[in-house]
């Protein structure tokens, strides 16, 4: 036998840590951490996991957007020799061309836009065609051979034309064979003016549209390895004509990548609240750990155990419990990530990927970073036990300050906030705000608590209500935990419905439910006339002309230059202006003034609010917009707020009349067509088949089906929030478990009946289940009122539904709990609980 | 009677003081007690007496209000809990009255924890001897709350003298058993000491078990007086 000096090495740490941790798990406080640690870890992993597949699925499809790995385009022809230069890096190519022009199939004619493709398209993505409109889609591999086009579905129906029609582009006469059905760099725009017809890029030259002045769009197509890419670019830069823009797949769709930033922000935020009510458990259990742990420390100590050894037993046992925890977590996280797949399906344009490992690390560094927050703090002074307890039992190892226990807690809160949010500010302002909601309905729990101990009740309600009060601060954690679970679900269950319906009462019956746009000037007439005819009053008919911002004071805009990918978008896309005489009746002016004589010679804006502090601009701000091609510029005279919901066309940005008149410019229009006037509709498009009809109802109604399967998915996160309320019942029932059991007891020894013990347990736990009802209802009422009054302006009325849930739910849960409890204590035999 | 070799423990006016309700209560004053090597010492008195104040100053699991405490060598008095700590590891061995065995370890590996925290190598085989030692081999894989007050009681035994410590501090072993079981842990306790050669510091109050030790001591008011054998 020999023996080491100094200090005991860490293999005889980590044993005695590991040594027992499984029989320990069973039934203890560890086993409680165990359980708040799994559900908080498949929260985060079912919404990293989720998150992840999407990420990859974004970054493997951003190439289709654009058809390639990097898109060159200019409005100059590209140098023919850098398709060998491409090449000779080991890189695709190819190339389009992009015009808009007017085409005939006998007498009808329609403006297309025209994209002719060379060998190699698509480089990236799907393309597809049909036999005929309606018909079965086949994916492609090349466009159209030479002398054959494909034409968008509405093509046929403007033109009036069968497949194999011929068709006069320019010069050449072409045949109409197949329909596009698919491509992948449609533009993605909502407003498509006019139908794509895809041709061959070697026909161009016949057609005899394209020439040195003609306003055409050319791009170079390269796909291939990152580094190839980049050598290119730099190798041929100088050669590539001016204004050349160069874009990546980064580039690409900005305004999708914010609403999944968006997405995955808020859902691992809503997996947050589930880690912080798993953490009120942990904080609860390890209180109860470190109580029950003194023996075995003063005992250590007694044995010759170093304090150091001590404290990194337990602090070793904690990480190997977080590693524990984070297997059948991050499992049950990846089982839940499924049915969050399955929820989103519908709602993803992305293709996804099976599920990757990446997001395991998140499950547990969640698990680590909660235990060493929540629970470690606890446990951190169980090596100053006086050794002497061996002796003395009544002698407790010293308690961490409530200063310590704090910190650590609000320090772990702000790294798991700042995990999910992975924005400092936002986190920083999350966490303050998570932190008042946390002590508010802390407070409201605990003076709830208060008022129900006044309450005088007799017999067996009595004893089971004292319980509820006696320890006024696990009992108002339990019941606050509880209470935040339900809030929450109802208000996404309730509260958003309530919402929603009392948006759809407000609007008026004969709102617009119908918008026209691609009105030519030319059909004005003979559309009011039919208008008229048919008893239908449209809300104000505008003419609509494309514009791009191109300068606020002189100073060119850059997409760039806005942090906002939503600004960015708005900056970089062509928005629509137009023109009135007089306010729009749905309009508000808010800063300058409307029209004034000159106005109409000298020009003059009118623009939204929004709009203006979004982009950066504001009363007597210069703006200049490029229409097609011809600068026009006039200072802000007017700020206007718009009542988008208001269903009327509405612009961003007006001018008085005569101003713009000059440019060509299409009408838009809107209009109420009640339900039972299909005819009517059928009419409308026969005498008018360039007109663009967009149906708001069926809009709405899908906008809604995308709210609801968005709101189900947010619903399934937040159950997770449920079952950590209910870890932090069980921990909280736990550190009384002892005390029950001795009572219930003496109880039996004084000659209760076991249903009388069981009715105080029962009593209890409803008593606990109604008042996190009735907190419950609060919280969601006053949030509801909050949201409908100041956010939506919405009339507010409160939902009887509500408490009915609220108690349906907050029974339901203690109930399932205590009768899990039930047999324990009631069937404790009296003797060896009084030991 | 002069002693042969110099002690394995001593004290010097050994005082302890608390503070009780109506002002400072001196528990202990001014003790001088000293305990050759190999000795079995036993202490004895009424409950209440200051048995277990004495017998945790002398292990080092407190610290005297005055006076001087030696053990194995070290001034206790002047040393820190961890130097206390480290005294004792290894070196010193106790069996409690209230048992304290861990419930989240079988027999054998509470036998083994005082070997592994003073960083014994080839600690199990020793641990298993130990166990059969007292008798209990085939509970080796069984957890605390599954033996018997007595089986627990040998378990501390074996526990108290796996890592051949040469002092063993014995507070009151027999206080929660019945007399037969007590006596069988007795006897243990004894052969176990006769094999390993410690020195034992025993509180009885119990006058058969304190009259097979070495020597008596008695604690009353405070004070220590020395017992002749009878
Ligand atoms: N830290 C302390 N604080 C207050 N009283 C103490 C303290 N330590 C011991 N005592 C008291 O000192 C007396 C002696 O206790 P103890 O040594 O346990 O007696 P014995 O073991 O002989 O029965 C008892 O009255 C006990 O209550
Ligand atoms: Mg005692």
């Amino acid at each position: 036998m020999s023996r080491a000096s100094g200090a005991t090495p860490w293999s005889v740490v980590s044993g005695l840590a590991l040594r027992g941790l499984w029989r320990e798990l069973r039934g203890g406080s560890l086993g409680a951490m165990l359980l708040a640690l799994c559900v908080a870890v498949a929260a985060v992993s079912a919404v990293a996991f989720f998150t992840d597949r999407v990420e990859r699925g974004m970054q493997a499809q951003a190439g289709e957007f654009l058809a390639a790995d990097r898109r060159l385009s200019s409005a100059n022809a590209f140098d023919a020799a850098l398709d060998e230069d491409a090449r000779a890096l080991g890189l695709r190519v190819a190339r389009t061309l992009g015009f808009p022009s007017v085409i005939m199939a006998g007498e009808a004619s329609s403006l297309v836009q025209i994209k002719a493709v060379g060998e190699g398209y698509p480089l990236r993505g799907r393309l597809a065609s049909a036999d005929a409109p309606g018909g079965a889609e086949r994916d492609e591999a090349a466009g159209p051979a030479p002398g054959e086009v494909w034409g968008e579905a509405r093509l046929f129906a403007v033109l009036g034309v069968q497949p194999g029609a011929r068709l006069a582009v320019g010069h050449a006469s072409l045949r109409l064979t197949r329909m596009l059905a698919a491509e992948p760099d449609a533009g993605g725009e909502f407003f498509q003016p006019a139908p794509t017809l895809m041709m061959n890029l070697a026909d161009v030259p016949a057609t005899g549209l394209v020439t040195p002045v003609s306003r055409v769009r050319h791009q170079l197509l390269l796909a291939g390895p990152d580094a190839a890419l980049t050598r290119f670019a730099e190798r041929t830069q100088a050669r590539w004509p001016s204004g050349a823009r160069s874009e990546g797949v980064e580039d690409a769709r900005p305004e999708f990548r914010a609403a999944l930033d968006r997405a995955r922000q808020f859902l691992g935020l809503s997996a947050v609240v589930a880690v912080l009510l798993s953490g009120a458990a942990l904080v609860l259990a390890a209180r109860h750990y470190q109580s029950r742990q003194q023996d075995s420390a003063a005992l250590m100590r007694a044995l010759g155990a170093s304090s150091s050894t001590i404290l990194r037993l337990y602090v070793l046992r904690l990480v190997a419990l977080g590693l524990a925890a984070s297997v059948p977590g991050v499992l049950f996280g990846f089982l839940a990530q499924f049915g969050l797949a399955a929820l989103m399906e519908g709602l993803l344009t992305v293709r996804l990927p099976a599920p990757g490992l990446g997001a395991v690390g998140m499950g547990l560094a969640t698990a680590q970073v909660a235990l060493l927050g929540f629970a470690l703090p606890a446990l951190v002074r169980l090596h100053r036990t006086p050794p002497l307890r061996v002796l003395r039992r009544d002698l407790p190892a010293p308690t961490p300050g409530s200063a310590l226990l704090f910190a650590a807690a609000l320090l772990a809160m702000g790294l798991l906030v700042l995990m999910q949010a992975r924005e400092p500010t936002l986190a920083l302002v999350l966490s303050l705000g998570l932190l008042g909601l946390l002590g508010v309905v802390y407070l409201a729990a605990w003076g709830a608590l208060r008022l129900f101990g006044r309450l005088r009740f007799s017999g067996g309600a009595r004893l089971g209500l004292a319980a509820l009060t006696r320890h006024p601060h696990a009992g108002a954690a339990q019941l606050s935990a509880l209470s935040l679970g339900l809030a929450v679900l109802l208000v996404l269950g309730v509260v958003r419905v309530d919402l929603l319906e009392a948006w759809r009462t407000q609007l008026p019956a004969d709102a617009p439910n119908y918008f026209a746009i691609n009105i030519q000037p030319d059909e004005l007439p003979a559309l009011q006339a039919f208008f008229a005819e048919e008893g239908i009053r449209p809300a104000g008919v505008y003419p609509m002309l494309r514009a791009r911002l191109t300068a606020i004071n002189e100073r060119p805009v850059r997409g760039e230059d806005y942090a906002d990918a939503r600004a960015q978008r708005l900056a970089l896309r062509e928005f629509n202006l137009s023109w009135a005489a007089a306010l729009p009746s749905d309009n508000r002016l808010l800063a300058g003034r409307w029209w004034t004589a000159g106005d109409s010679e000298s020009g003059a804006f009118s623009i939204e609010e929004g709009i203006g502090e979004r982009l950066g601009f504001g009363l007597g701000d210069r703006l200049r917009f490029d229409i097609n091609g011809a600068p026009v510029e006039a200072v802000v005279r007017s700020v206007r707020s718009v009542q988008w919901d208001s269903m009327r066309p509405n612009f961003f940005v007006v001018a008085p009349p005569g101003f713009l008149d000059r440019h060509p410019a299409q009408y838009i229009t809107s209009f109420h067509l009640p339900a039972g006037r299909e005819e009517t509709y059928r009419r409308l498009l026969e005498r008018f088949p360039t007109l663009t009809l967009f149906d708001l109802d069926a809009l709405l109604a899908q906008v809604r089906g995308v709210m609801d399967r968005a709101t189900v998915a947010v619903q399934y996160v937040f159950l997770f929030t449920v079952l950590a309320g209910l870890t932090v019942l069980h921990a909280a029932f736990l550190s009384t478990r002892r005390e029950r059991l001795r009572e219930a007891a003496l109880l039996r020894v004084l000659g209760a009946r076991r249903r009388q013990v069981a009715g105080a347990l029962l009593v209890e736990f409803l008593a606990l289940g109604m008042l996190a009802a009735v907190l419950a209802t609060l919280a969601a009422s006053v949030l509801g009122m909050g949201l409908s009054v100041w956010v939506f302006e919405l009339p507010w009325r409160f939902n009887a539904a509500l408490p009915l849930w609220a108690l349906a739910g907050g029974v339901g849960l203690t109930l399932l709990f205590v009768l899990g409890l039930m047999r324990q204590v009631v069937s404790a035999p009296p003797g060896r609980a009084l030991r | 009677m002069p002693q042969p070799v110099a002690p394995i423990m001593e004290t010097r006016r050994l005082t302890q003081k608390v503070a009780g309700p109506e002002g400072e209560l001196v528990i202990l004053h001014e003790i001088d007690l000293a305990v050759a090597p190999g000795e079995a010492l036993a202490i004895v008195g009424p409950s209440g007496a200051g048995k277990s104040t004495l017998l945790g100053l002398l292990a080092g699991l407190d610290t005297p209000s005055e006076g001087e405490i030696h053990l194995l060598g070290e001034r206790l008095d002047r040393l820190d809990e961890d130097g206390r700590a480290r005294v004792r590891a290894g070196q010193v061995g106790f069996v409690f009255q209230s048992f304290q065995l861990i419930d989240g370890l079988t027999a054998l590996e509470n036998v083994l924890l005082p070997l592994e925290l003073a960083g014994v190598t080839a600690a199990a085989a020793r641990a298993a001897s130990l166990l059969e030692q007292v008798g209990l081999t085939p509970r080796a894989r069984h957890y605390p709350r599954q033996l018997s007050g007595g089986e627990q009681q040998r378990v501390a035994l074996a526990r108290a003298f796996a890592g051949e410590p040469r002092v063993l501090f014995a507070d009151e072993p027999t206080g929660n058993l019945d007399s037969v079981t007590g006596q069988r842990v007795i006897e243990l306790l004894f052969a176990l000491r006769e094999r390993h050669g410690s020195t034992l510091v025993l509180v009885t109050h119990d006058a058969q078990l304190a009259a097979r030790c070495d020597r008596r001591v008695r604690i009353a008011a405070g004070q220590l007086s020395e017992e002749l054998a009878r």
